[in-house]
């Protein structure tokens, strides 16, 4: 691993050279990843909670067009989109956002490679920052992760003091992105920054994600599922807050008769419609159903199918959900 | 959460045929929006859970307060006043000033 030290103010004069050359930044806010317009809307505190939504939209965006058609009539004329890679630099993510990405791409590369996501992601250079607070909702370290994870980071940040940062270069691309600032690059200890990171009071780890594994196996037909079946309003905040929640509908808008645009949009399986068959039958009928199988695809089928958990113990989905359903407690009770 | 939502299937769900687009572009979420402030028009009790609910801080109950203002001002009507009065959207008439609408 190769450390560096920089200063605050050297680490905003690359914010301000990223701007000034046309480049997307984003950093947290309360809300959401925002575009940073001025270098003074920075904040990069470790000690803040996630946003309410991640900066998935960047590389999924909640509603985007994949092609538009024309009709006439003997024939369907349909005209491709160019999708536009700009480069993205997102500061200061915290560890439960950065590793989004990498657990997303192997389904956005599954049975279609899904040019979109993959030419968004090519441009994205995630600069993580350690994380110095947790609350009640939060569990990456059950999930193999922790607030001072390099996972998906392409530069990792640690804070040292008030004004200078312990630069980890991760990746290739950290590298790459990072070589033309060099002058602002001091010489780094590691010595120093691991005496920070071994001070972060962590989480506790709620659940063990195997035996949630093995428990979601054997009790599909739980009589648990129903006590929270009967809780939930189905309103799919939880999926739409989620960094990893990847589900989206096809559906073509008319502007006439004679064209319109297909649609991809966000989709969540909370949604009473998201399984209704045309023919009528709905195969997750009630909600107690669905929540089955939020937790199912989570914790058992995405690990089946690609090796890692579909959630990065941020707990947005609890933090926003109207009738304070827990995920953390719902997993760590997934158990006889 | 709105205790006076209490359609069986909300429009947002009906498909055929679809009278809310359901991406969430800026005409897709208008509709929305412009539906539920008329559906709950002179109805909304104030209760706030909207308010409360709302994963983003969105003060929807600003929309509802501005609705029942305007239904004081165009139709002298105030809701829950009375249990005898006809609600002010299920009593629509033809010939109803339409002032407010743009
Ligand atoms: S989930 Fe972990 S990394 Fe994310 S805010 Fe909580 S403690 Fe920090
Ligand atoms: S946010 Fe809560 S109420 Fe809404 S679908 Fe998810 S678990 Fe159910
Ligand atoms: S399921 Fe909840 S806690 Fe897990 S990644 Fe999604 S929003 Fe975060
Ligand atoms: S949990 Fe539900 S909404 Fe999220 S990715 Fe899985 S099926 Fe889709």
């Amino acid at each position: 691993m190769d450390e560096k030290i920089i200063s605050k103010d050297d680490l905003l004069k690359i914010c301000q050279d990223i701007i000034g050359k046309g480049h997307t930044l984003l950093t947290p806010g309360m809300n959401e990843y925002f575009p940073v317009k001025d270098v003074s809307q920075i904040n990069l505190d470790a000690s803040a909670l996630p946003a309410k939504t991640s900066y998935k939209s960047y590389v999924f965006p909640r509603s985007e067009p994949v092609l538009y058609y024309k009709r006439s009539k003997d024939d369907v004329q349909l005209i491709d989109i160019n999708v536009d890679g700009k480069n993205i630099i997102i500061l200061g993510a915290k560890p439960c956002d950065t590793n989004s990405i990498s657990i997303m791409r192997h389904l956005f590369n599954w049975d279609y490679s899904d040019e979109f996501f993959n030419l968004r992601e090519k441009h994205f250079i995630i600069i993580g920052l350690m994380c110095s607070h947790y609350d009640e909702y939060c569990f990456c370290t059950s999930v193999g992760s922790s607030p001072v994870s390099e996972k998906g980071s392409d530069i990792f940040l640690i804070p040292l003091d008030e004004n200078n940062f312990a630069l980890r270069i991760i990746t290739e691309k950290g590298k790459e992105f990072i070589e033309p600032y060099s002058e602002y690059l001091k010489t780094g200890d590691e010595s120093h920054s691991k005496q920070v990171t071994e001070n972060v009071k962590l989480p506790e780890v709620a659940f063990d994600s195997k035996e949630v594994y093995e428990w979601l196996g054997n009790n599909f037909e739980s009589p648990k599922w129903e006590g929270i079946g009967n809780l939930c309003l189905s309103c799919a905040q939880c999926a739409f807050v989620c960094p990893v929640c990847h589900c989206f509908d096809i559906v073509d808008e008319d502007y006439s008769y004679s064209e319109g645009r297909r649609m991809k949009n966000w989709d969540g399986c909370q949604f009473g419609n998201f399984t209704l068959h045309a023919s009528g039958h709905n195969p997750r009928d009630i909600q107690s159903k669905r929540y089955r199988q939020r937790v199912n695809h989570k914790f058992r089928y995405y690990v089946d199918k690609f090796g890692e958990i579909l959630c990065t113990g941020c707990g947005r989905c609890s933090r926003g959900c109207p009738v304070s359903i827990d995920i953390k407690e719902i997993v760590s009770n997934c158990k006889d | 959460m709105c205790p006076l939502c209490y359609c069986q299937r909300c429009i947002t769900d009906k498909a055929i045929p679809r009278w809310i687009e359901s991406s969430s572009h800026q005409r897709g979420n208008f509709a929305w929006n412009i539906v539920r402030a008329f559906h709950l028009s002179a109805r909304c009790t104030g209760c706030g859970e909207c308010d409360r609910a709302c994963p983003m801080d969105i003060p929807l109950s600003l929309i509802n307060r501005r609705m029942a203002m305007e239904a004081k001002k165009s139709f002298s009507y105030v809701s829950g006043r009375s249990l005898e009065t006809p609600t002010l959207v299920g009593s629509f008439n033809e010939k109803d000033s339409d002032e407010l609408f743009m």
